[in-house]
């Protein structure tokens, strides 16, 4: 025990003789997070498009109104419309094939125009995080703009309907005068309201796989969990080159003929590698969670998560680094391995932005396994038996691993 | 104490170490000699355990060092040949980090260690990170960090290479109070004059073999009182051969070629001019001439016929 914290006070000592790399460790995360973040919430980028699929059952004047809506602007780039019949529309949603299924039905344009409520229907996607929130974004903005616009328009909007009325009732057909009284009243009307128009009192029913509540998530904040672990890849790189400097200054070697053994040496790194991701996150993470609206009693559990993850990353690359025959190999090869792992494992793309098999594939590694409970965490979908379930597995590899790399030491590195 | 039996390295093919045997006493420094490539690291590497041997045992303070490997390494110390420091941390850090590995603490430890500051005079620089030392100065604290548990036996893997003189002066006196101490000391080199100042008790190696053994007093003694005459020129060999069998009883060539010539023999400083006279009659073209009192370079020469610094 004692000698245990020996080792742990020298490493902490070298550590804090060499503290910019900290600043270096910081810093690239946070930089990498504010690109992504002006990034997406900017015009730069590729955007995700939605789905939308339509049941038009009023096929009225409004309703194509409301439709048009969606057409305007930014958002024609953003969501692609189609009609289609009820029965495809479910079809398609339940296969997941689209971001939403929105239902219009029948009176709805009446109702709109009479000031009376009625509702719409959204059904969305449970597989897609994001994309389906836009179509909700786009139809609260409507609701919003329908009430306003009834309060401003309100005489014109009945004046309108009136017209309509009076020959409903007495069944006579307009004369030409009429049609054309009509016609500038509804244009004025449409000139005036079509940048809001819309419905009273539209009620937009949200349908989803209630299991699949999400807390709300920017894209942005897809990135958020990538970056993390994007850093502490990283450190456990960093970290674990350390080895070959213990081998170039002879203390390697002088420590193989110790009595206190080897174990011992790699545990004692292994307990600062721990506390440096601890610190690390502890001050990347409250930043994230700030930004991103993440409840801070989340803090202790992610944290412990990324020290996890950095702890048997760490492992992980130490091991890469005892079978490189030099210290420049051990370089080039880690960083062959970091790369791939952080591209397929969500750090440069989040996996709801990946194909699926590579997600698939992604959210196997190492980092990426990690990396997806955090963010099931952090978007309250998780499942703490699953967690633990991964933590045990985790720390059962990296025991392993700590033994490997013990006799690796032993009996080759050391030797060199 | 130190004792090794039959010790044996081989690396593929290659045998670095074959048949080495020897046992160093506490209070004693035992030499282990030769030129570079002789296998003395090896066998130190063996000894404190980093190499495994691929034959032969090694038993420390009594305790064999595969069955009771860590109880006999409590009562090792080594002072490696190539440096074995924290450069980013001070002398104070690295001794109380390599005293407290060797399980020790407290006052104790931190006593020991200004007692070491002072024992290697680096106390003015203690707690200066030690990159920025001298390479004496570095030498003398990998030194300290060797015997700052006050080993039992200390191993020293030519601790004077690249040292100023100063440096390697009261090196050597610290080595020579380590063994005054009750230390078993196992001191390698290839300088010959280091192992004759210090050494109680010595090895001879090359290419991996022990070729002479014994105390500085008997190695000598199988050199004889004699001095070794080394020329540098022109000779024709045969006639060498022939002349000095005539003409200078009692001396024995060593070595002969076409371009040196090494000949052993008593009082040689007074019969140099015999030798002249004699090369002189065979036309023999000397260009340097050089008169080697007996000592283990002599030895060394004479066992192998080559100089030691090659
Ligand atoms: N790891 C190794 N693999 C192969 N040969 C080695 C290895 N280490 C040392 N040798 C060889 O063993 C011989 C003895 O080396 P060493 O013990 O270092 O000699 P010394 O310390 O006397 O200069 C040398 O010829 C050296 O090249
Ligand atoms: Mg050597």
């Amino acid at each position: 025990m004692h000698t245990l914290w020996n080792e742990v006070e020298k490493e902490i000592r070298r550590r804090l003789g060499d503290r910019w790399v900290f600043l270096y460790w910081v810093g690239i995360p946070l930089v990498i997070g504010t690109i992504v973040t002006v990034g997406t919430g900017g015009s730069a980028g590729p955007k995700p498009v939605v789905e939308l699929v339509v049941v038009d059952r009023d096929e009225s004047f409004v309703s194509s109104m409301l439709l048009s809506s969606f057409e305007q602007g930014e958002l024609k780039e953003r969501i692609r419309v189609d009609s289609v019949s009820a029965d495809v529309g479910e079809e398609l949603i339940s296969r997941g094939e689209v971001s939403a299924l929105l239902i219009i039905p029948s009176g709805f344009g009446d109702a709109v125009l009479r000031d009376q409520p009625t509702s719409l229907t959204l059904k969305t996607n449970p597989a897609q995080a994001i994309l389906p929130r836009i179509v909700e974004e786009v139809l609260n903005v409507e609701v919003d703009a329908v009430f306003y616009a009834h309060r401003i328009f309100g005489e014109e909007v009945r004046g309108v309907v009136d017209l309509i009325d009076a020959f409903e009732n007495d069944g006579a057909r307009p004369d030409e005068e009429a049609i054309a009284a009509i016609s500038v009243q509804i244009s004025r009307v449409v000139e005036q309201v079509v940048p809001f128009l819309l419905p009273p009192a539209i009620e937009v029913e949200m349908i989803e796989d209630p299991s699949q509540s999400e807390q709300h998530a920017s894209f942005a904040f897809l990135f958020f969990p990538g970056v993390l672990m994007m850093s502490t890849l990283l450190i456990a790189q960093g970290l674990s080159g350390d080895v070959w400097n213990e081998r170039e200054s002879g203390t390697l070697s002088r420590m193989v003929s110790m009595p206190q053994g080897l174990t011992c040496f790699l545990t004692g790194k292994l307990i600062v590698a721990a506390l440096i991701f601890l610190v690390i996150s502890s001050l990347l993470l409250p930043a994230g969670f700030y930004y991103h609206a993440v409840s801070f009693t989340k803090l202790p559990l992610a944290s412990f998560w990324l020290t996890l993850a950095g702890c048997s990353l760490y492992l992980l690359m130490l091991a890469i680094q005892l079978s490189c025959p030099t210290r420049k190999s051990a370089g080039l090869f880690t960083t062959l391995v970091l790369f791939p792992l952080m591209m397929i494992g969500g750090s440069f793309f989040p996996f709801e932005t990946m194909p699926d098999w590579m997600a698939a594939i992604g959210k196997w590694s190492p980092n990426g396994v990690m990396l997806e409970h955090l963010k099931r965490y952090l978007l309250d979908q998780h499942s703490l038996i699953e967690m633990l379930g991964v933590a045990v597995a985790v720390v059962t590899g990296s025991c392993v691993l700590l033994v490997v790399a013990t006799a690796v030491i032993r009996h080759s590195f050391a030797k060199g | 104490m130190i004792e090794v039996q039959g010790l044996r390295k081989q690396y593929g093919d290659f045998v670095a170490v074959d048949g080495v045997s020897f046992s160093a006493q506490p209070g004693q420094i035992f030499g282990l000699l030769g030129p570079n490539g002789a296998g003395k690291s090896t066998v130190i590497g063996c000894i404190s355990g980093l190499l495994s041997p691929t034959a032969g045992n090694v038993r420390l303070v009594g305790r064999d060092l595969t069955t009771d490997g860590p109880e006999a390494k409590r009562h090792l110390g080594i002072v490696p040949q190539d440096l074995a420091i924290y450069e980013e941390l001070s002398a104070t850090e690295n001794l109380t980090y390599w005293g407290g590995a060797y399980g020790m603490r407290g006052s104790e430890l931190s006593d020991r260690v200004a007692e070491v500051l002072a024992y290697i005079g680096l106390l003015d620089r203690a707690k200066e990170p030690t990159k920025r030392y001298s390479g004496g100065m570095k030498r003398r604290l990998n030194f300290g960090c060797g015997i700052v548990h006050r080993p039992k036996v200390l191993l020293l893997d030519e601790p004077t290479v690249a040292i100023d003189p100063q440096s390697r002066g009261r090196l050597l006196d610290m080595v020579q109070e380590q063994a005054d101490g009750g230390a078993a000391v196992l001191y390698t080199s290839h300088y010959m004059e280091e192992a004759e100042r210090l050494c109680n008790q010595l090895v001879i190696m090359d290419h991996g073999i022990v070729i002479a053994e014994g105390t500085v007093d008997e190695l000598r003694a199988t050199l004889g009182e004699r001095d070794i005459l080394q020329f540098s020129g022109t000779f024709a060999p045969e006639r060498v051969r022939q002349i000095f069998g005539e003409r200078l009883t009692g001396t024995e060539i060593l070595t002969l070629e076409e371009d040196i010539l090494q000949v052993a023999m008593e009082g040689a400083s007074h019969k140099l001019p015999d030798v002249f006279h004699v090369l002189n009659e065979i036309d023999a073209d000397v260009s340097e001439t050089v008169l080697r009192r007996p000592n283990l370079e002599s030895l060394f020469i004479k066992l192998t016929g080559k100089d030691l610094r090659k």
